[in-house]
């Protein structure tokens, strides 16, 4: 069959679609290249532009001049070291110096102190006196101060209450628990 | 009618006429993908890694800048006599002159009678094989006191304010006579390793009260001695920092139950 028999051939029809596609596509992938480029080009000066290089001779130089105060610093560290470890002394270990002078405010006049025995987190002293109200006295100033400094101690308990005949004196020990 | 396809040169002529316009786009279009995976994608990605170093270089000059700040603004001299006050609250090595000095200067500072006294020091060496990190190695001393139970209380307040730091473990006061078992802590030198680039924090409110407070109580000392002068620290120091690391703590020998070490990690 005669293509010249159809008024619009079948390759004149086929053309145009051909052209529609080709235009765009060639658009597309210059445009692509260009961006590739384009994109690569910015890269390259931005990373040019970098302070990388002098940041780094920047550290060097602030390590020199670090280095030469080594000395103050390594006696920093050791002061640093030093009060850890005191801080951690003295957080640990018991406190009776100071449960002890807090129990001597409250010991009324006539009331001696006569025992103190101190093992680990225990304290026990011994208060002795001729006159049983002062020795009740004490005790409720204990109680009262039990209630009122909750970090007098943990715990206190009475732990004797005897009676000398022979000096005519009462004596109690109060256990006090620090932690 | 089955016509056999063939596959020759004039059907590639043809597509090769048909399609031709195509294949400068098509060639364009793979070079660029290439580009883009073989050329862009690692630019971008250094590009990135770039960016992410200079923060780091950044943050660590800064640290570097600030840590050389305060190091230049530091007081040489208030420095030492904090390091003199700590070394001394807390010795070196076995102080023995020391912890001589602190507990017969708080039994005549609190009219207490020192009888007699025993030593229990463990190994005189200080090989660091045997110990343990845990804790804070101790001199043990059993003390006998004569004075009132009064008294003996102030010996105690006494000796607790004295350095080098002490622990009263156990305490037995009756009838004038006092047994007492006091653990002395000493903290021998450990290698101590610097990371330069760990910001130096200043000291904090706490750790300046604490130095305060072993400043009172060395006032309140009349006999001070120092453990380790300031030349002999300062020569030993050089030798026991190492750069780049973190600091290692080393304990030497016989461990107290209540001090644990604290490890410096900057």
């Amino acid at each position: 069959m005669s293509d010249g028999i159809n008024l619009l051939s079948r390759k004149t029809r086929e053309q145009p679609v051909t052209r529609n596609y080709l235009l765009p596509f060639r658009i597309i992938s210059f445009g692509l290249l260009m961006v590739v480029f384009l994109a690569s080009l910015v890269l390259f000066v931005l990373k040019l532009q970098s302070p990388l290089e002098s940041l780094k001779r920047e550290e060097q130089s602030l390590l020199n001049n670090i280095s030469v105060l080594d000395q103050k610093r390594g006696q920093y560290a050791f002061l640093n070291d030093r009060l850890k470890n005191i801080s951690e002394i003295l957080k640990t270990r018991p406190a009776f110096s100071e449960v002890l002078d807090t129990f001597s405010t409250i010991i009324p006049a006539g009331v001696n102190l006569s025992g103190i025995s101190l093992d680990k987190k225990t304290a026990k002293v011994t208060f002795e006196s001729n006159n049983l109200t002062e020795i009740n006295n004490m005790l409720e100033a204990t109680i009262a101060l039990m209630q009122n400094d909750t970090t007098f101690a943990q715990r206190v308990a009475l732990d004797e209450l005897n009676y000398d005949n022979r000096r005519q004196v009462y004596s109690v020990a109060v256990l006090i628990d620090i932690e | 009618m089955n016509k056999k396809f063939v596959l020759d040169k004039g059907v590639f002529r043809i597509l090769y006429e048909k399609y031709k316009q195509y294949l400068l786009p098509i060639g364009i279009l793979c070079i660029s993908v290439v580009l883009i995976n073989q050329l862009l994608i690692p630019q971008f990605n250094d590009f990135l890694s770039t960016k992410e170093e200079e923060d780091e270089y950044r943050q660590s000059n800064e640290i570097l800048r600030n840590n050389l700040n305060f190091l230049t603004n530091l007081d040489t001299t208030v420095l030492g006599e904090q390091v003199g006050i700590v070394s001394t609250a807390l010795p070196v090595d076995k102080d023995f002159e020391g912890v001589l000095t602190s507990i017969s200067s708080a039994a005549v500072a609190t009219n207490v009678s020192l009888d007699d006294f025993t030593f229990n020091v463990g190994e005189l060496s200080s090989g660091s094989a045997t110990l343990t990190k845990e804790r804070l190695p101790t001199i043990r001393i059993n003390l006998t006191l004569r004075g009132t139970v009064p008294a003996i209380k102030e010996y105690i307040n006494n000796v607790s304010k004295r350095f080098p730091l002490i622990e009263i473990s156990k305490l037995e006061s009756s009838s004038g006579i006092t047994t007492a078992t006091v653990s002395f802590y000493y903290r021998p030198f450990s290698t101590v390793t610097i990371n330069e680039k760990a910001p130096i924090q200043p000291l904090s409110q706490s750790q300046i009260e604490l130095i305060n407070t072993l400043l009172e109580w060395q006032k309140e000392s009349p006999i001070f001695t120092s453990s380790l002068s300031q030349e002999e620290l300062e020569a030993q120091l050089p030798a026991l920092i190492n750069p780049s690391e973190n600091i290692e703590v080393e304990v030497i020998e016989e461990a107290s139950p209540s001090a644990p070490i604290v490890s410096i990690t900057p």
